[in-house]
């Protein structure tokens, strides 16, 4: 018997024939899968497709921000001597003037000297005037991510993203500018600062703003 | 081959009449039209079935009417191929702008893109699509900081320890987790108040109330409950109030609905936070009539502020505002 009869003879079983179609299309659907199952995350989503490059990082982006931009545009804050004098005459004609981010936030530095801790808190007088500045963690809300003027909602893909941005931004905050704050802030202290506030509409008791630094410096 | 060029202008042709034939006798497509003007404005909102976007549509219809525009109100229930079915209709018949309101972040995208390649362009109200090149203008709530806000006030009045439950509205809406994460940014920060469940009710008010049902066969001992919206929140407090305990939990909305802003001041609902339905839909319509007289270079998003309403402060909001 030759070869080629032989092979004749045992793909003319039935059972190979099939076993051998069987295979193809085992071969066909590992090359080309007809579906593929994909981890969605907590939103419901499937992940983003392309390569890591296009997935937005927001730890990376606010590491990169932070040196570049906010770090050198820090002396361009606003003096807090000067937004005061004008908040105590007409908190919404401050707003229109000095506001960011649609008029919602302030960007100031200066300095003053610490007359009380409340809370997570220390009341810095400046020129006769009470204000606050946040010096313990948490951090919560944009006050830091729309502070200062140098972030659009536009800059970026959408809304989570931006929110994103938030989030790290208030946690850089905790973890670099405020570890120390709590043991070097005290009664009597002298703090230099550059920080971001809401701007009010109205003005209460208490504190004329409620500062979240950005830098601080305490001297006695 | 003439004859053949001609069929596909054909099948164009016949679809466009069934579509606007049906859109006729759908019940579900427009449902409103108002006087007529320089040209014809669709607007297109997620569904009718929440008084709250009852507020948007019909402030987003009454502004361009105002502006010289015929207006329709498109309802999309909620139904993603109701709304592609809408701008079939709205394309073919020739509208010139679309305050639209999606159903869905993502697959709403294709929709807006099919209205800009037919030179109709769509300006977003209250709801996020996730591309930044197909509609002109998005006008969007601040959900996120608005939820910051809230989770403050819920760690002021729930206090720093309990159990609490969450109903989520639709898991495809971004403003769902805008609103969820910003919530978390401020509650997840205190590790004895816990999240014992968190399910969606799809912004559903009767949904809503069953989610909270069950949420209490299982959970009889939450100290509140925060809703992704009003509608939510009136549901889950229904139910709350069946089960005889809207004494004991705490409810939490957001959106700023009329019967909630009651509620707050009834001291039935805790907080909510207002979004300006009027505000958002007013400023989409005087986008597409600047738009339409020529007007371009519009930015992509614009974030309308959202407040914290409680009782010490809810008699200054009301009529889907401030008073």
């Amino acid at each position: 018997m030759t070869s080629s009869a032989h092979s004749s003879a045992l793909f003319s079983s039935p059972a190979i024939r099939w076993g051998g179609v069987a295979l193809l299309v085992v071969v066909f659907w590992i090359v080309f899968p007809p579906f593929r199952i994909v981890s969605l995350d907590e939103s419901g989503k499937a992940p983003a497709k392309g390569d890591e490059s296009e997935v937005f990082d927001p730890a990376g982006f606010v590491d990169r921000f932070w040196e570049d931009r906010l770090e050198p545009n820090l002396g361009e804050a606003m003096k807090v001597e000067e937004l005061l004098a004008a908040l105590v005459v007409d908190p919404l004609e401050a707003r229109k003037r000095y506001g960011l981010y649609d008029s919602r936030y302030y960007f100031a530095q200066g300095s003053g000297d610490v007359v009380e801790i409340k809370g997570r808190k220390a009341m810095l007088e400046v020129e006769g005037r009470i204000i606050s500045l946040l010096i313990a963690s948490p951090v919560f809300g944009n006050t830091v991510r729309d502070g200062t003027g140098l972030l659009s909602v536009n800059d970026f893909s959408g809304l989570e993203a931006f929110n994103a941005v938030s989030a790290v931004l208030n946690t850089k905050v905790e973890t670099e500018v405020m570890p120390s704050l709590q043991e070097s802030v005290k009664v009597g202290a002298t703090v230099s600062f550059v920080g971001c506030a809401k701007a009010p509409e109205t003005l209460g008791e208490g504190a004329l703003l409620e500062f979240v630094p950005l830098q601080v410096e305490v001297s006695r | 081959m003439k004859r053949l060029a001609s069929i596909p202008t054909l099948i164009t042709s016949l679809f466009a009449v069934c579509t606007l034939l049906l859109s006729g006798c759908s019940g579900d497509g427009s449902s409103d039209s108002a006087s007529s003007g320089s040209g014809r404005v669709a607007v297109v909102v997620s569904t009718l079935n929440n008084p709250w976007f009852v507020v948007l549509a019909e402030t987003a219809r009454d502004k361009a009417v105002e502006l010289g525009y015929e207006a329709t109100i498109f309802d999309s229930q909620n139904d993603p191929a109701k709304e592609s079915v809408h701008f079939d209709n709205l394309i073919a018949s020739g509208y010139d702008a679309v305050l639209f309101n999606c159903t869905d972040a993502e697959g709403s995208i294709a929709n807006v893109r099919r209205a800009k390649d037919a030179g109709v362009p769509v300006f977003c109200m209250d709801r996020e699509i996730t591309a930044n090149d197909v509609a002109v203008s998005q006008i969007l709530s601040d959900n996120y900081s608005g939820c910051v806000a809230l989770g403050e006030y819920f760690v002021e009045t729930v206090g720093e320890e309990g159990e609490y439950a969450e109903i989520l509205g639709i898991i495809a809406d971004t403003n769902t987790w805008n609103r969820s994460k910003g919530f978390h940014s401020v509650v997840d920060r205190f590790p004895d108040l816990k999240m014992v469940a968190q399910q969606s009710a799809n912004f559903d008010r009767a949904k809503a109330l069953e989610v909270m049902e069950s949420i209490l066969q299982a959970n009889p001992n939450i100290d509140a409950v925060f809703c992704g919206n009003d509608a939510m929140a009136m549901g889950a407090y229904q139910a709350l109030l069946a089960a005889g305990k809207a004494d004991e939990v705490k409810v939490f909305g957001f959106d700023g609905a009329d019967d909630v802003v009651k509620s707050i001041a009834d001291g039935k609902i805790t907080a909510t936070g207002m979004q300006f339905p009027k505000r958002m839909a007013q400023k989409a319509a005087e986008s597409a009539h600047e738009y339409l007289n020529g007007k371009r270079g519009f930015e992509q998003r614009i974030l309308v502020p959202v407040e914290l309403v409680t009782e010490e402060n809810v008699s200054n909001y009301g009529d889907s505002g401030r008073k």
